[in-house]
Parts: structure tokens; sequence; C-alpha cells
């Protein structure tokens, strides 16, 4: 029994959450779906231990600290945030009940339930909140994720105790859908002060579980609130969550990972493409999928030679064929990507397929050869008697290294060397900031458009990810004027433009956008896949 | 990783007695009727023919990508084709070439950088003795594996810097075994009496500790041949070692692992080839051993 | 005998104050910016500015080192970049973890690399003596991460013995053995070599031409002259245990040293990978002390001046 979410989400479409603009306020183009059998039999059953594999613990559970991706999913089971999205992807209230954005959209101001309180038993108020934002805000902190969601947010205020509001210096579109995010769960600040480094351990929120207990270096406990009862709206309001333990229990190696997940040690993982194949047709367990938002691409430092020859760029993307690197890569499971945004980001401009260069080795040399390149002895074309030649630092990923490869042999057909050096992150993010390399393999997550000012912003060459180094007025206007657009239809004009824009430049080669697989044990009844692509516990029960 | 096991105090007193030049000799000879160390030396003299001959008896460009993958062995493909439709037979005889390099180069810098600090210490004395015994206590004491992550972390994944982290991971072991000896040699009569006659040092270290001090280092040697092409192995199973599409049997072991349910022979034919290599230079070392320590005699 | 203690402890200084300047420049070599690690994709240039002025990053190097040593004199060995938490602490919190499996794999690989090298001695160039040097050598010539995960194949998924994941003992048994595996062999070579080595010595002919049983002689005489060597090789394969749990720990995920370096590594950060550095250095270099020292309990012919 297989469930793919691609199905719904190419049916939703682009055009059909753009027309739903209005009620939709931002971003949410997908829809629900449950997890096994669409209408589960029996009641819920209450207890129960649900145990997620996942690679590796966070750095720390502290919300406004952290800058592990894994901390906002388990921050999501044991927080509430301000606002929450229902399964239709809609924004309804969580700890605010109703909120109002100014007309300018700087000011928002929001209404919170006066019915919650935190795990410690101190009651959630207006100050609370402002608490956390402030400690977000303040540098002091060094908020890793959290601060970076705020964007331009510059004072808050609590007029009362349930009245709670801040100001911007600018509009900034992608805030609604942040403000749902598990960092930016509002935790005790009674239990910040209290509990010194211990808080990033086992922080206190008010979440239908409790963190209960970090055992360094191989798991983290949450325990079900049994006084939780102001769940949002679309989950049920009678009374706590069913599941009593949650357990994110850390295995490293991928194949250790997917072999505890089959005999059951584990009962929810992400599946690795290469496992994909047998574990659909396993009898004990659900198999949802999901397209990644963001894109794997080969990047080009626009300042090195021999890319700062745009000619070379373009030919580069001509000579790729994607289809065949995402089958060797990722077994096929996810689709060529053409442009910098993957479809299931805002934004999406659908003509990119038609206007990307597609496969097409002679156009490439053809490309080459009015550039000036001349096949040499071996076959390597030159050019004044430097080769083209060049080196691309790569992560060492096992799906990422097997697709450079067969980009590595691709290349070799058109007469270009491309050497492949594997580096760390941290090295490679190091080499490519100070611009020292030709190359790199890249990739993000980003559910926003605006990831296009963290990519191709001049202002973040040199120690942001402007890892191409370009420095194109043009483009960074575009960039500010895509940021700041509250109207969406104008927002994804803009947006359509620098898709365009980009692929002039030719600054990339996009090469595949993931489609993640996660398998569930089949004991999971009611459980529903959300538009954060997380699995829903709250409604759910284990047999 | 697993250190190569030395024998901690090496005894040479006997060695002199046959005569510097006549041991080689003899203990060729001897090495011919053990019947294991024989295996072992065939068996390495095997691989260095595959890796020599390679491309010459390669039945296919290890690097030519397919889109035949991961297609079972075949007469086609004796030992399959691997998760980029490479032929893996070509892989492995290609991988002969840079394994083998690897442990021999790495060993053969710990060998000369170690036995010229141990020599010098031994002879030096004083001082030079204290320091350069501190700095390999230092070495010994600092976690191998880290040392080789770092040197390979700053100077960025390669074979080569493979080789320079092994290496110098290495040193230490033949810095004591050659201070040692040539501690226990430098004592002999012959070596007083070389010295006493007004002999130049360095005349004597070339003549007199070198050929006797060379049992002990050659044995380690070969054993250490096995321990780096491990710890290479190693190394790429974190990420840090031959670079794609280098055909070298611990990267391939390594992006093997996660195709083992599915395609056993990705995995079991880089991995059968290091144990084969690694299982014959400790034969043929245990049979050096035994004839080239004179103290296990029947 | 006492100076001789006195003399090899006031040794240790020196040698972990290397240890302390090389991990050092180590960690400060290795490329990579732990602040920019730390703040990922999200990184703009003013933040990574003002965090790394914040750690101290911009100070030179020696007095960096300076700042360091100060605390590690104090007890205190910083405190992670990645994870705000006193090093001290992460590494107690780990320690334990790899500890009890190195010392499963030390008790494992000496009980089975012993009894193993002393039936293969007493049978020299019999068909015993054969086999079990066979699998010695067997030991020593898999890559531990290859045998790790064929074993979690084996004995996790297809007969489902043993746990894959947890902390308990039975998931103890997997990493122990492939820990053990070369490092009994090593024993196994060491012990059969050194017994034939003691058998040829002149007062074991002599003993046992005086009609000693010959248990007797082997027990009384020969094991323990040939538990010397053996000896000495325990303690240099136990650093040798703690740095394979570098790989073990990572194929079997259990939440030890060996894992946090890796991490400390990746992360660039420098407090963790000093910490590791001084605590494994420490370590090994007090066993090896108390091995040396143990040798004046197993052997009396040596003397300590």
């Amino acid at each position: 029994m297989q469930f793919t979410r691609r199905n719904g989400l190419k049916a939703a479409g682009i055009a059909g959450a753009l027309a739903a603009g209005t009620r939709l306020p931002y971003g949410a183009l997908a829809a629900q779906s449950p997890i096994g059998d669409p209408e589960p039999e029996g009641e819920p059953v209450e207890g129960g231990e649900w145990v997620f594999g996942i690679s590796e613990l966070p750095d720390t559970l502290d919300p406004h600290k952290t800058g592990a991706a894994v901390s906002d999913t388990i921050l999501n089971y044991a927080g509430d945030a301000l606002i929450a999205q229902n399964f239709d992807g809609e924004y309804v209230g969580g700890v605010a009940r109703e909120w109002e954005v100014s007309e300018d959209g700087l000011t928002w101001t929001f209404n919170l339930r006066d019915d919650i309180t935190f795990h410690d038993g101190t009651p959630l108020t207006a100050a609370s909140v402002k608490a956390n934002f402030d400690r977000i805000l303040d540098p002091a902190t060094n908020s890793i994720t959290a601060a970076g969601l705020l964007g331009p947010m510059e004072s808050t205020d609590a007029p009362d105790d349930y009245t709670f509001s801040f100001t911007l210096s600018e509009p900034f579109t992608p805030l609604l859908d942040n403000l749902t995010s598990g960092v930016l769960s509002i935790a005790s600040p009674d239990a910040i002060e209290s509990m010194g480094d211990d808080f990033g351990r086992t922080p206190v929120l008010s979440g239908p579980w409790m963190i209960d207990e970090w055992r360094t270096g191989d798991r983290i406990i949450l325990k079900r609130n049994p006084d939780y009862r102001w769940a949002p709206e679309y989950l049920h309001q009678d009374g706590p969550a069913y599941i009593e333990t949650l357990v994110f229990q850390s295995i490293i190696e991928e194949a250790a990972r997917v072999a505890a997940f089959e005999v059951g040690e584990i009962h929810q993982t992400s599946i690795p493409s290469t496992d994909i194949e047998r574990l659909t047709s396993d009898d004990n367990s659900w198999i949802v999928s999901y397209d990644r938002e963001g894109v794997v691409f080969l990047e080009f430092n626009v300042t090195a030679a021999p890319f700062d020859d745009v000619a070379v760029r373009q030919a580069l993307n001509y000579a790729v064929n994607k289809q065949d690197v995402l089958d060797a890569a990722i077994e096929g499971y996810g689709q060529v990507a053409y442009g910098f945004l993957s479809p299931s980001i805002f934004g999406y401009w659908d003509g990119v397929e038609e206007y990307a260069p597609s496969f097409d080795p002679d156009r490439a040399k053809e490309i080459l050869a009015e550039a000036g390149w001349t096949a040499s002895d071996d076959g390597t074309l030159e050019k004044d008697g430097n080769r083209l030649e060049f080196t691309a630092l790569n992560l060492p990923t096992d799906a990422w290294n097997r697709g450079a490869q067969v980009v590595q042999s691709q290349l070799e057909d058109i007469g270009v060397k491309m050497e492949i050096q594997q580096m760390e992150f941290a090295t490679v993010l190091e080499e490519a900031q100070a611009g020292n390399h030709q190359a790199e393999f890249m990739g993000y997550t980003y559910s926003d458009p605006d990831i296009a000012f963290l990519w191709f912003h001049s202002s973040n060459a040199g120690e942001g990810l402007n890892l191409s180094h370009i420095n194109d007025p043009h483009l960074d206007e575009l960039i500010i004027a895509g940021r700041s657009a509250v109207d969406l239809e104008e927002r994804a004009g803009i947006y359509a433009e620098i898709q365009q824009y980009i692929i002039d430049l030719a600054l990339w080669v996009p090469l595949w956008i993931d489609e993640y697989y996660v398998g569930f044990n089949k004991s999971l009844h009611n459980a529903t896949f959300n538009a954060d692509n997380r699995a829903e516990l709250f409604d759910a029960w284990i047999d | 990783m697993i250190r190569a096991a030395a024998s901690p105090r090496p005894q040479l007193e006997n060695l002199n007695a046959a005569g510097h030049r006549g041991w080689f000799r003899q203990a060729t000879r001897k090495l011919r009727r053990r019947p294991a160390a024989m295996i072992g030396g065939t068996i390495i003299l095997f691989f260095i023919v595959v890796a020599v001959l390679a491309p010459l008896i390669a039945p296919a460009d290890p690097n030519e990508i397919s889109t035949n993958r991961r297609a079972a062995p075949s007469l086609d493909h004796w030992f399959g084709t691997d998760e980029l439709g490479r032929d893996v037979l070509s892989r492995v005889i290609f991988g002969a070439q840079i394994s083998l390099r690897v442990g021999l180069i790495s060993i053969a810098i710990a060998l000369v950088v170690g036995s010229l600090l141990g020599v010098t210490a031994a002879f030096a004395g004083g001082w030079v003795d204290g320091l350069i015994m501190r700095l390999t206590d230092i070495m010994l004491a600092f976690p191998g594996i880290l040392l080789a992550i770092a040197i390979v972390a700053i100077l960025g994944p390669s074979i080569f810097n493979v080789m320079i982290a092994v290496g110098i991971e290495s040193i230490p072991a033949y810095t004591r075994t050659a201070r040692a000896s040539t501690l226990t040699v430098k004592g002999l009569d012959y070596v007083v009496g070389a010295q006493s006659l007004g002999a130049v040092r360095t005349r004597i270290v070339l003549r007199h500790i070198l050929p006797n001090i060379a049992a002990p280092l050659i044995v380690l040697a070969t054993v250490g041949v096995a321990g780096s092409i491990l710890a290479a192995a190693g190394l790429s199973y974190l990420g840090l070692g031959a670079q794609a599409p280098t055909a070298e049997w611990g990267a391939m072991l390594s992006s093997a692992r996660t195709y083992l349910r599915d395609s056993w022979w990705m995995a079991t034919f880089p991995g059968v080839a290091i144990m084969l290599v690694v299982l014959a230079l400790n034969l043929f070392g245990d049979g050096l051993r035994d004839i080239l320590d004179p103290r296990i005699r029947n | 005998m006492t100076a001789y203690i006195v003399k090899r402890i006031l040794l240790v200084i020196p040698v972990l104050f290397g240890v302390s300047i090389l991990a050092f420049l180590m960690s400060h070599l290795v490329p990579g910016d732990p602040v920019v690690v730390m703040l990922g994709d999200r990184a703009t240039a003013e933040d990574a500015a003002r965090l790394r002025e914040e750690l101290g990053f911009n100070d030179p190097l020696v007095v960096q080192y300076g700042r360091y040593m100060t605390g590690v004199v104090q007890g205190d060995l910083g405190t992670s970049i990645r994870s705000g938490q006193p090093v001290l602490e992460e590494i107690r919190d780990r320690f334990p973890s790899t500890l009890i499996l190195t010392l499963c794999a030390v008790v494992a690989a000496s009980v089975v690399g012993v009894s193993l090298g002393v039936a293969a001695a007493i049978s020299k160039r019999g068909w015993v003596d054969g086999s079990i040097m066979a699998f010695a050598l067997l030991g020593i010539s898999v890559p531990t991460f290859w045998s790790g995960i064929l074993l979690i194949l084996l004995l996790g998924v297809k007969l489902e013995w043993l746990p894959i994941v947890g902390t308990g003992p039975a998931a103890l048994v997997m990493p122990t053995i492939v820990l053990a595996a070369p490092a009994a062999a090593v024993l196994a070579r060491m012990t059969r070599s050194t017994m034939l080595e003691v058998l040829g010595v002149d007062f074991v002919r002599s003993a046992r031409a005086k009609g000693l049983k010959e248990q007797v002689v082997i027990l009384r005489h020969v094991l323990r002259n040939a538990l010397i060597p053996v000896v000495t090789i325990i303690g240099l394969q136990f650093g040798g245990l703690l740095a394979g749990s570098v790989i073990v720990e990572s194929v079997f995920t259990r939440p030890g040293l060996g894992r946090y370096t890796i991490t400390a590594i990746q992360s660039r950060d420098f407090p963790q990978i000093q910490g590791i550095v001084l605590v494994v250095a420490a370590l090994y270099v007090f066993v090896n002390l108390a091995i040396d020292l143990l040798y004046a309990v197993i052997d009396p012919r040596i003397r300590y001046n």
C-alpha cells in the first residue's frame, strides 16, 4: 500500500493555489494526505510508544538557539506556535486565536488564547510571548534559525495579558508561514531563566508532548502532556494526545537505520532511494512520499576561469543529461530540475521547463566552438593554451557522489574535464565563500522563493551563501522587489522574471528535485501527513 | 585502527654471527621451506602482477559509466557491475594499483622517517634522544585516527594525502623499534671495535647498524602495509579517502554497503581483495619474523 | 622502585602538554569555520562577523591557547561552540559508553586471543595451530565497517537474535565482536610467538628435564613469561580500540566518544576536538603507565633505575 503525495500535489497545481491566493495568504500549495488507511476503523487506543529513526540528534533543543532541522520537527510535537496550518494548508489559530495585519503590512497584532499553561504549570500570556521574541531578537542569544525566520522585526509589545503585537521595518511576506515553525514555539520564560544550560536539553514548552529526557548521543524521549486541551481547531478537542511516548532515536549508519525499521525496532524513518523498491513491497509498512522544497545543482564561480565566461556556463547546461543523473543518483525517485526553484515552492514559474536548456551535446559543442574552444590531442577542449578543466567540490553524500560521477562522464563526452573533490560541508562552504573554488555541487531546502536573496544577492557574497559570487545590479533589484512585494500575483511575477534571468546568467546547472520517502510502521492509525511534510500524530494511535 | 603488533624487545645478537651479507641469502632459502609464507608471498606477487598489468588485463575501462546498473555477475561481467554500471572486475583490478600504492608509500614514509629518528636518538643519546622519544610518546598518545582525520581534513581528501596521514600515524612504531635495535647493536663488540678504530659515524651506521637492524623493521613494515591498506579503507568509509571515480577498494566497499541486500557482488569482490592482500602480507610477515628473529628456533 | 614510578609519572606531564599544543594547532589548522558551520545556510555576513568576535576567534593563536590552557589546568575544557554545553560534561556523558565497549572488547580480545594463542603454540604446526592462525588472520583482514554491517544484516535482520539499536547489554554484543576480533587476532598471534620463544629457552628445557608435568611447565614457566610482551600489546591495543571505536560507534550508533569525535571535526568545534584529544591521550598514557608498572608484578627481573 503506497500513497504518494506527489499526485495530489500536481493536481492542486500552481495556478490553483494562486487563484486561491486571497484565502491562502501564502505558499499553501500542499494538501494533507492520510498515512495508511484513509478511514481508520475502531476507537482510539491510549498509550504506546512511537519511535522515530533519525540520523543525528540535534545540537540543542533550545528553540531560539538551535540550527538543526530535526529540532524543528521535535519542537513541533512539544510546543505550540502562534499560528498553525490545517490539513488544507490554511493558516489557523494556534496560541493566537486570531490576528490582524495592518494595511502597510508592518504591524501585526495577535489575540491569544487564555487557557494555555506551560509544562511547568505557569500560564502562557502575552508577556511570555514577548519574552520569547525578545530573546530571539537579542543578539546575545546567537539565534541561528529563529532570528532568521523573524526577518526585519523591529519591536514587540504586550499591551494586555492576551494581546501581543510586533512591528516590522519593512513588509516581510514569508513571516506568516514562518510563525508556524516549531522553533518559534513559545517556551516558558520562567524555565529559560531557572534552568540555565539544561534548558537546551529539556526545554519547557506547552505542546501535546513534553520533553522528558535527552540521552546523550542516543535518543530524546517525549511524554504525553495529560493536561493538553488547547489543540488547534482541526484536531480533536476533548483530551490529550493518544500516544503516550514519542522517541527520537539516532541511528547514523543508513544501512542500520533501514534494517532497524524493517525489524520494527523503529517505527518511522526516511527511506533512502536505494531501499524504496524493496520496502514498498513490504507488508509491515506504509510508505509516504513528498517532494523536496528545493533543488540540487552544480554551481559555477563566475569570478574564476573558465566560468567567468557565460558561454562555458551555458554550454555545460546543454551537456548534462539530467534524467541520467537523476536515475543514477536517486534511482529516479524525483524529478529533473530546470530552474532555481522547485515546483513545491511559491512563485515557481512553469515556463521554466520550456525556457531552460535541454540536453543537447551538439549544441553544447557548438557554443564552445563559437567561444573559441578547440579540441586538443587527447580530446579535452582548449583555448589560448588553457584546457577546459575544472574541479567541482562535492559533499560526502552517497547519492550526490553518484550524480556527480555521471555529470563527470557526460562532460567528458563534450571534451570538458571535471575533477570531483569531496569535502565536508564546513570546508566546501569556506572554500566557496572565499571564492577559491571553480564549481561546487550544492542543494538547498527552503519554503520561500526569497532563497534568491541568500543565493544570488551581492550582499551575500563573501561570507554569505552567494557562492557563485555573482554581482549583478539588475538581479539585486529584482530580488529586493521580490522579498518586499505584498501582492501575491505581483510577487509571483517578479520571481518568474528572476527565474528567467538566472537561466540567462547560467549560474547553475540545476540537476534534480528529490522525492523523499518516509516509512511508517503499520501499527499507526489515523495519522496525517501535513503541509509541513510532517506526520501529525495528535489524532493518531498505535495498536 | 589497530596498530601493527611488533615485538617490543627485538634481540638480534645472533645475526651478526652469520655476517650481514649472508642473512639475506639464508633468509630466502629458509623462506622456501615455509609453505604459509610462500603462499602469502605468491598472493602478494599475484596482486603486484595484476596491478602492473592492469591496463592490459582489465576487460573494461574501470571508470566507464553505463546504464547497465547493478547487473549480477555474468559472462560479460564476471564480477557484475556497480551502481553506475561500471565493470566491478576491472575496478578491482585497477584497485590493486591504488591499494598497493597506498600501503607501500605510506609505510615507506613511516619506515624512512621512523628509522632515521630512531637511529639518531640511539646514537646521539642525551637530550636529542630525550626529545625524540618524548615526541614519539606524544605521537603515540595522540589518538591515531583523529590525527589521520585531521591531516586529511587539513590537506584535503585525496588518496595521496591518505598516504601521508597513514604514514605519519605509523612513524612512532618504527622510531621505537629502530632505536631499541640500534641500542642493542651499538653495544656489540664489533661496532665498538669499529668505533675505536676511528671509523666515521656515517660509515658505522651504513655498514654495521642499518643492515643489522633491518630485520625487525622489515617484519614490522610487511605487516604495516597490511594495516595501512585497512586504515585507508576506513578513511574511505568516513568519506576522507580516494576521490570518485578512483577505484580504491575501501571506497568501493563503502559505496557498496547500501546495496548489500540486493547486490552482494558489489561489496564482496573488493572486500575479498582487501582480505586476501592483508592476509597474504601477514602470512609473509610471519614467515619473515620466524626466520629473521633468531629467538624462535627449534 | 618509588623513584622510577615518580619519574614515569613526571614524564606524563610534558607528553600531555605536547599533546595539548598539537591538538590546539591541529584544530585551528583544519580549514573550515565553526561559525559558518553553526549559522549554516541562513548566514549573513554580519551575523558571522559578530559571532566570530564574540567567541574570541579574532585574537592571536597564542592568546587563545593561553586562555584555553588556563581553563584546562582548572579542570575547564571550555564550552562547545555547537551545543553551548561544557565540553567536560559532554565528554563525561559519552565516556562511559566508549569505556564499556572498549573494556568489553579488551577483555573479550584478551581471553579469546590468549587462549587461542596458547592452544596454537601447544599444538605447534598441527591442524589446531593452523586453523587458529588462519582464523586469527581473518580477524585482522576484514575492514570493521564491512564486518559490522554484515553482522547487523545476519544477527539483526536475518536471524533477529540481537537488537540493532539501543544501549542495553544485548546491543553491546555486536559492536564488541567487531571491535574485539582484530585485537584478538593480534593477541593470538603474539601469544603464540612468545610462547614458542619461551618454550625454546633453557629453563623450560631443564624444567622438563626435571620431569615436571607438561601442564605445570606450560602454566608456571611458559605462560607467565610469555605474557609479559602480551600485556604490553594489550596496552597498545587499548589505544587502538579507542580509535577503532570511531568507526564501530558510527556503524552501531553508540553514544560514545568515537561518534562525538566525528561530529566535532565535521562542525569544527575546536573546544570539543581539543577536549577529546586531551582526554583520550591522557587515558592512553595512564593505561600504559599502569601496564609498565604491572611488569614489576609479573616479571621480577625488570629493574627500575
